[in-house]
């Protein structure tokens, strides 16, 4: 299972996707800050015309004439979807779907018109061939490098530099568009700057890594990022990572099931942001669901306890089942089962911890009946349901400082 | 020209494709959710390749059946992560489409490498569409289910109406606003999985945005949306398949999906009110009033300074296009009488520029008295100033702009 990792051709393909998610996932981060995560995808369909034009104009299969005119495409897109939002009152989303699609669909009449007799893959481009980058090698200082590596790299010293030296005024456009123009920054400028640098880094990456990779990756990262994390810096790090560690998780995908890169490193990424939702720290779907189960089992508890200490000390209960937060019948049972196997409870009598827990809660109920009576005057036909929900939230300190305030009243 | 019966089938087919793409389009665009049909669409992909791999034909029925209920997870999806989470809408709508696009070709990938036979022209055909070879049973089957779901969609018109604009009014009205919002998903998902085989994944979102996004710009209304972006659809899939039955060499999907472009750009140009030329016009031809309500002002300052006329010299700050256009527009409508030298008001210039100074005069007090609406706001016209306030309240502005002149 390690063997396919050692060969030197899967690291070099596992290098040069790297690059390509690391840089994807730098823009990503600025992108889903500003909710237009949708770019990636819209720049990967909308560039088809541009790399045809290209094609038919310089009337080779030489990449860079195909590039100029994909990146012309690009820019094309971001702009023109811009115009139509703000000049046009255009929706933004439909205005980036009507512009990409028809440019999409021009692309292919090209295709059709212009490449049919000459060996011209839109596909070739459009889906990624990061397989192939170890064949074709250059000389960098002596190492023999994938020729695809130049310009992924490229794009990703370029985000990395645009990402450190335009730090403030991108976080101020991100979270403050209104101060930041306000502030007399180049707002329009940084913002058309940010959507050239897209256009660039998606071109760059199509020759190397294809477009299915470049849609996934400028938008899951990002998210991880955005899901795990609470400042800016944290998600920079954090959705370059995750672009790096979806990349090396894709490639030996990959190569475990035959199949093509950037689909398995979208999948792979796909993985991670399950992950991510699912645990995150704090605010992951599971932490959550585990803090609300662990809370209502202990007010479930506290109750049961409370109310069989009563019971035990030949008092009458003092409040009816409907007082207090609704419980469910399921948890009620659980929590009971739950008492008996701690032995907390026996014979329907709190012992032990069980007892002083019932005791405790005991407390903080008088003392919040006491203090909801005395200090905010409420009727006392009303001080039983708060009681009922206050009680398990009051903390060791809170019931403090109620018993000295009663105990200074009382000096 | 002759119309083959196979053709005009697909005709039909594909036009009733265009209403229902139209009309499930609108929804969307009021839902400002436009480019969930772009993420449905690609991540059909994924559930075409399992539905193969598992049912292993390429009868339509199955792929339909993976591609509907991989379409109806990922639109879940991508309407249950923003609830849930804090992954807002757009990120939601990218990450899915990403994920399962690439699941897709992932599959794909798997699909040719273990020789499962001549799948790889079919599946692939899905990613471009393939309107030229479509049978005609299928196009039948298309057409049939576009119209039935154009039906539901009409029936259920003014719960979709509440569901888009108000739902808080619509769960007071006891409209299930849940169970409309998933119907809506599930007509867009039942859409693109119809067109889906006639246009390919990415024209699919095409088809559903362009008409709703082109009909936005002649109307306000909702019922009137409706039918404009239905229409739009159906004249898109009839001419964009005329079109290529004509040149045989143009594959259908791209050249219906440019057919909705063109009509977009005519609407973006063209349309009343909102399109591009008549809010040019409307701009300039405002300025031109205001340009004249200048120049009778200045005029009408002049005399009341005991002047007889002013001199038929530039008034300062305009250029001497603007100054011609003025006089010519002024003494066209008789506001103005020229002689060798001078210009003078007619009675009726002199009534326009003593209502237009008074209107502004009223508004200025508005603003400063009743509103404390910033000074910028005064640059109105006449015609608005008096639309905007109420006739008494006007008067009493009057009243005390001319007790302030007396005092």
């Amino acid at each position: 299972m390690i063997d396919p990792l050692l060969t030197p051709v899967a690291w070099q393909i596992m290098m040069v996707a790297a690059c390509a998610s690391a840089a994807c996932g730098l823009l990503g981060v600025q992108l889903v800050l500003r909710r237009r995560a949708m770019l990636g995808d819209a720049i990967a369909h909308g560039v088809l015309p541009g790399l045809v034009i290209g094609f038919v104009v310089s009337g080779s299969r030489d990449l860079f004439p195909m590039l100029v005119g994909a990146l012309i495409a690009a820019i094309f897109v971001s702009i023109l979807a811009e115009w139509l939002r703000e000049h046009a009152g255009v929706d933004g989303g439909a205005a980036l779907g009507v512009v990409f699609t028809s440019l999409f669909a021009l692309g292919i009449i090209l295709v059709e018109i212009f490449a049919r007799d000459v060996d011209l893959d839109p596909g070739c481009v459009l889906y990624g061939m990061v397989e192939y980058a170890p064949v074709q090698q250059v000389e960098w200082f002596g190492y023999s490098v994938p020729r695809s590596l130049t310009p992924v790299l490229g794009a990703l010293l370029l985000n990395l530099a645009a990402t450190v030296l335009f730090w403030k005024e991108w976080k101020l456009c991100a979270f403050d568009p209104q101060l930041a123009r306000a502030s007399r920054l180049p707002f329009r400028t940084l913002e058309q700057g940010l959507l050239i640098l897209v256009a660039i880094t998606s071109v760059a990456c199509f020759e190397a890594v294809g477009s299915v990779l470049v849609i996934a990756m400028i938008a899951v990262p990002a998210t991880i990022g955005h899901v795990l994390c609470d400042r800016m810096s944290s998600m920079v790090i954090v959705s370059t990572l995750a672009g790096v560690v979806s990349a090396v998780l894709g490639t030996v995908g990959a190569i475990q099931l035959e199949t093509g890169v950037p689909g398995m490193m979208a999948v792979s990424a796909g993985g991670l942001l399950v992950g991510a939702v699912l645990l995150a720290p704090g605010r992951g779907l599971i932490p959550a669901a585990t803090r609300n189960f662990s809370w209502t089992m202990r007010v479930e508890m506290e109750d049961i306890l409370a109310e069989a200490h009563l019971q035990s000390m030949d008092s009458p209960p003092d409040h009816n089942d409907s007082a207090g937060a609704p419980s469910s019948r399921f948890f009620r049972i659980l929590a009971t089962w739950l008492l008996w196997t701690l032995g907390y409870i026996r014979n329907g009598i709190p012992v032990g911890r069980g007892e002083r827990m019932a005791r405790t809660l005991l407390k903080k109920r008088s003392l919040w009946k006491r203090f909801a009576a005395e200090r905010m005057g409420l009727a006392s036909d009303h001080l039983d349901e708060p009681a009922h929900r206050i009680e398990h939230h009051l903390d060791e300190d809170l019931t403090r400082r109620l018993e000295s305030g009663f105990d200074s009243e009382e000096d | 020209m002759m119309i083959s019966p196979n053709t005009l089938v697909i005709l039909l087919g594909t036009t009733a494709l265009g209403t229902c793409c139209g009309l499930v389009g609108a929804l969307m665009l009021l839902k400002r959710r436009a480019l969930l049909a772009d993420a449905i669409a690609h991540s059909t992909l994924p559930g075409i390749c399992i539905a193969f791999l598992l049912g292993g034909s390429r009868s339509l029925a199955v792929l339909g059946v993976g591609a509907l209920l991989s379409a109806l997870l990922s639109a879940t999806l991508v309407s249950w992560l923003p609830r849930v989470t804090r992954i807002r809408k757009d990120a939601a709508t990218a990450c899915v489409l990403g994920i399962m696009f690439g699941a897709g070709i992932a599959l794909i990938g798997i699909i040719q490498r273990s020789g499962l036979g001549g799948s790889a022209a079919g599946l692939d055909g899905l990613l471009l569409g393939r309107t030229a070879g479509m049978l005609r049973s299928e196009a039948l089957l298309f057409g049939i289910s576009a119209m039935m779901m154009s039906l539901i969609i009409l029936a259920l018109r003014k719960e979709l109406l509440v569901s888009c604009f108000d739902p808080r009014f619509g769960l007071s009205a006891k409209i299930p606003a849940r169970s409309i919002d998933f119907l809506q998903t599930s007509l867009l998902a039942a859409t693109i999985v119809i067109a889906l085989p006639a246009v390919g994944v990415v024209l699919t979102a095409a088809l559903v945005v362009i008409p709703a996004a082109a009909g936005r710009f002649w109307t306000d209304r909702f019922d009137m949306l409706l039918a404009i972006s239905a229409l739009i659809g159906a004249a898109s899939g009839l001419v964009g398949t005329l079109i290529s039955s004509l040149h045989a060499d143009l594959p259908a999907g791209p050249v219906i999906v440019l057919s909705a472009t063109t009509l977009f750009i005519i609407s973006l140009l063209l349309a009343p009110r909102r399109g591009w030329i008549s809010r040019h016009l409307q701009q300039r031809s405002r300025l031109q009033d205001r340009q004249i309500r200048q120049f009778l002002d200045g005029i009408l300052n002049s005399e009341l300074e005991g002047s007889s006329g002013v001199a038929r010299k530039r008034q300062p700050g305009i250029t001497a296009a603007i100054d011609r256009r003025n006089r010519l527009v002024s003494s066209r409508n008789g506001w103005i009488k020229t002689d060798s030298q001078q210009i003078r008001l007619t009675q009726e210039g002199r009534k326009r520029a003593v209502r237009a100074r008074k209107a502004l005069q009223i508004w200025r007090e508005w603003l400063t008295s009743e509103a404390s609406i910033d000074r910028d706001l005064i640059d109105l016209d006449e015609q608005d100033i008096e639309k905007i306030l109420p006739p008494d309240l006007i008067d009493t502005l009057q009243r005390s702009i001319d007790h302030r002149g007396t005092s």
